[in-house]
């Protein structure tokens, strides 16, 4: 297998043709830590070039600096031969780099042409041309097969279409380099093989495209190349069709990486988690949630699927019984009968799970302080507190110079984990547990895994919400697919493909997303 | 004690020096001699038993309405009504003091200070119950019915309350047996200073080593976390006002208890309410630091004294002194904050925010 490191810097021989991007050794420094170290980047026109990194590789760094956002503090950035005024987003703009963010950068109750307009707006002067803008605006998007309704305000648009208003304003721009943030974040797979189609369009009419993922499955999808990235660096420059997916991981992670954990598969107990007919008046703007059924059983995942801001969030706060339902019930049994204990793996755990000024051991006590065992008559009892919480520390496996840290100073993983050592203490009966791997990276993902893959084996319930489909399917015996805040089908883990489940995330929204232009 | 409450404490060192520094630039620029300036002020604030027990006396106030402030703003809540409490506690405490009589002392007196809890409490509880049923801002609450209290008692003093000529616009002295006895003779210095030395240690204690301490600090640095783990956060809240309140009402009692008038008088709570605050910002809201502060904040209140009468500087100038405290205290505390905070790690932002969501209940 041929790890083909075609240098950035010479450049491929097959290359007559100027980049259409260039970055040149562009270092950035935060403190004392390097965000990016001596980057070196080609891109042509008609290229899908991939960026691949984990969180904290330097991804979102390097995209700033593309785009002006970022002054480095060394390198620079050439687009079409020319160099780039560090630190100038206009300029950027100006030369034809077009960013689509990963959280979309739209007036949410302004039309899609008022949008394009906005973007528009320091080119043209002070006059706006609002039928000029979206006759131009449909005619683009006609041409490209991206459809986009021109007079909605784009807030009550589904995220796939503000999508494609984000990439036809960059269009509008006279983009001649497209760079994309994590696209498929925010996109059910029919989405993004949708998004796909039209991303090899636009190269094949000589756009150059930047992708941003850490998702090896897109890469093989539609990148030509793939720049892998860790630690700020890059650590190699591939051809995509040479190399196997496991390569790829271990260039991005920089050891052996099991890409599937083994699911335990358990004869199914009593039920633990019993919810029936929960609903949720007006939970984002006028859309009622539910009514929802559930039943989860002791021994039993049960994933729920859906594209993002169809409910899940709600449902789980619901479930966690962090918000009450406006109608409903939900019913929480252990196993031997009598009320049930629940743990709860915040969605935020930043906002909702952790106190961040608080020490550590401060955070694992949230729900215990008021137990015998560590308070008496409303005084904490120090020493078995400290054990307590060396104990949590030691086996999770928590990084951290000591017990009184405050946990602001902790990695994300290390956050998380310090949830899982509360929340999992007692072995409650049901774990709720909503994006546990969000923004950790792929050993803390593996580690997380584990933990709820044992809680499973030590006959708890669990209810996972997550929006990677691929910790659905690594981890449900059952899955759940919610679409408009309702469950649309509840399958086995035997019957779900990932096609199945990807149509029906959309069988309500995608209906609506079909335009007819 | 750990790193950062040491960097913590050295911020607020730095402070006072470097406040101390501009202020006597700025004697200096009005002409006055420094070197005399600064004995005034010394022998303001220790050149005689007598002046030494003046300090010690503005220090009892100051460090509780700082407590206040510390007990309520670790739970998140706002109290800058500090003031309106000290004066509906001193009312209370008045009361009790003047028509509640044939008591023994220890009696008495501990019914007039327990009244002055409750005076503040009840003052602070209205501001809490308006802030948890009503969803009224906190600052909002405390602060306005610190103007109408002030109001109250000008009305009181002048009225249904006044000494019986009539004319001096205030109260009858309390009767003996609800006044603190003198500790350090020919001084103003009273028993209550024992009491504050307890009151700040068991703050210290409730906040550091008690479930309901705990509570409260949890509250104050993650609502959302504190009640989806099972704390009932409006009750800690109002709790922590009304326990805030409280403090505030005892410094009112000793204002009127442990003075030479032991009278209620218009305006008698003299801004201590406010310069709690300051005095707990200095402190950086640690209970046990409030000590220190507040004896430096009396120390420059009753200097400031000395000051004007044997240099000619204006007191105001010392007002003006405390102002810098707070403008450099606040001040650094931001830029400690910025330091820290500004090296995030580069993937950060990878981590999507959450969605923007309704109201949470």
């Amino acid at each position: 297998m041929t790890v083909s490191a075609d240098t950035p810097g010479g450049g491929p021989a097959d290359s007559a043709v100027p980049a259409a991007l260039s970055v040149r050794g562009v270092t950035k420094t935060y403190g004392g830590l390097v965000a990016n170290d001596a980057v070196d980047l080609d891109v042509r026109p008609g290229e899908i070039l991939a960026l691949l990194g984990e969180n904290g590789a330097g991804k979102s760094t390097l995209v700033k600096v593309l785009s002006g956002l970022v002054d480095p503090d060394a390198g620079e950035v050439l687009v079409g031969g020319r160099t780039l005024p560090p630190g100038d987003p206009d300029a950027a703009r100006a030369a034809g780099v077009g960013v689509v963010h990963q959280h979309f950068m739209l007036v949410p109750d302004m039309t899609a042409t008022e949008n394009v307009a906005l973007a528009q707006g320091s080119r043209g002067g002070r006059r706006f041309d609002a039928a000029a803008t979206r006759a131009r605006l449909l005619e683009l998007s006609e041409r490209h097969g991206m459809p986009v309704r021109p007079d909605v305000p784009v807030e009550l648009l589904p995220v796939g279409e503000r999508q494609r208003i984000e990439i036809l304003k960059c269009l509008l721009g006279d983009a001649r380099v497209l760079l994309l943030d994590e696209p498929s974040a925010v996109l059910s797979p029919v989405e993004w093989d949708r998004l796909a189609v039209v991303l090899e369009e636009l190269a094949s009419q000589g756009l150059a495209i930047v992708l941003i993922t850490h998702k090896l499955g897109e890469i093989a999808a539609v990148a030509d190349r793939c720049t892998v990235m860790r630690g700020g660096k890059v650590v190699a420059t591939v051809r995509v069709g040479d190399t196997a997916p496991e390569e790829l991981a271990r260039m991005m992670v920089g050891r052996d990486v099991v890409l599937r954990t083994e699911r335990p598969l358990l004869a199914a107990g009593p039920v633990v988690l019993e919810a029936t007919g929960l609903t949720m008046a007006g939970y984002r703007g006028d859309r009622d949630l539910g009514p929802v059924d559930l039943t989860v059983r002791a021994g039993e995942v049960l994933g729920v699927a859906g594209v993002e801001g169809n409910g899940q969030s709600e449902l789980a706060d619901l479930l966690a019984g962090v918000r009450a339902p406006t109608s409903g019930s939900v019913q929480v049994t252990a196993p031997g009968g009598g009320p049930g204990r629940t743990g709860v793996i915040a969605e935020d755990r930043q906002s909702d799970g952790l106190a961040l000024p608080l020490s550590v051991s401060d955070n694992l006590m949230m729900r215990v302080v008021g137990d015998e065992e560590f308070s008496r008559r409303g005084v904490l009892r120090q020493g078995r507190i400290r054990r307590h919480c060396a104990e949590r520390v030691e086996s999770f496996g928590v990084r951290t110079a000591g017990l009184e840290t405050p946990v602001e100073s902790l990695s994300g993983g290390n956050q998380q984990k310090i949830v899982l050592a509360r929340e999992l203490y007692g072995d409650p009966d049901l774990l709720v547990a909503a994006q546990p791997t969000r923004g950790l990276d792929v050993g803390a993902i593996e580690f997380v895994h584990a933990q709820i893959n044992a809680h499973k084996t030590a006959g708890g319930a669990t209810v996972l919400f997550s929006a990677e489909l691929d910790e659905i399917f690594a981890l449900s015996d059952r899955i759940a697919v919610m679409s408009g805040g309702r469950i649309v089908a509840v399958l086995t883990a035997d019957e779900a493909t990932r096609d199945r489940v990807g149509e029906l995330m959309t069988a309500v929204n995608g209906a609506r997303d079909e335009v007819s232009t | 004690m750990n790193r950062q409450a040491l960097r913590g404490a050295a911020v607020s060192v730095l402070a006072v020096v470097l406040a101390l520094a501009a202020s006597l630039l700025v004697i200096a620029l009005t002409g006055a001699p420094i070197g005399k300036a600064a004995a005034a002020m010394w022998d303001g604030v220790f050149g005689s038993p007598a002046q030494f027990g003046a300090t010690l006396t503005k220090f009892v106030p100051l460090v509780l309405a700082a407590i206040g402030w510390v007990v309520a703003s670790r739970a998140g809540r706002l109290n800058v009504g500090l003031e309106g409490q000290i004066l509906a506690g001193g009312t209370t405490a008045a009361v009790v003091g003047l028509y509640l009589t044939g008591l023994p002392t220890v009696l008495h007196l501990t019914i007039a200070v327990l009244a002055g809890a409750v005076g503040g409490a009840l003052l602070g509880g209205v501001a809490a119950w308006l802030w948890a049923r009503r969803g009224v801002n906190d600052f909002i609450a405390t602060l306005l019915l610190t103007l109408i209290m002030t109001q109250v008692v000008s009305w009181l003093a002048n009225g249904p309350m006044e000494e019986p000529t009539g004319t001096l616009g205030q109260s009858s002295p309390v009767a003996d047996t609800a006044r603190w006895p003198v500790l350090l003779p020919r001084t103003t210095l009273r028993t209550d200073i024992i009491l504050v030395i307890i009151l700040v240690l068991l703050a210290a204690y409730v906040l550091r080593r008690t479930v309901v301490g705990y509570r409260l600090r949890l509250t104050g640095a993650n609502v959302d976390a504190a009640r989806a783990t099972g704390t009932r956060t409006t009750l800690v809240g109002v709790g922590a006002l009304c326990a805030s309140a409280a403090i505030a009402g005892i410094a009112g009692s000793s204002l009127v208890l442990a003075a030479p008038a032991a009278n209620l008088a218009p305006g008698f709570s003299a801004g201590y309410g406010f310069d709690g605050i300051v005095v707990a910002l200095l402190a950086r809201n640690s209970p046990l630091a409030c000590i220190p502060a507040a004896l430096l904040l009396a120390a420059l209140r009753q200097g400031g004294g000395l000051l004007e009468a044997r240099v000619g500087i204006s007191s105001g100038l010392v007002t003006a002194t405390q102002a810098v405290v707070i403008l450099l205290v606040t001040g650094t505390a931001w830029y400690a904050e910025r330091r820290r905070s500004r090296p995030r790690p580069p993937g950060a932002s990878d981590v999507p925010a959450p969605v923007a969501e309704g109201v949470r209940s």
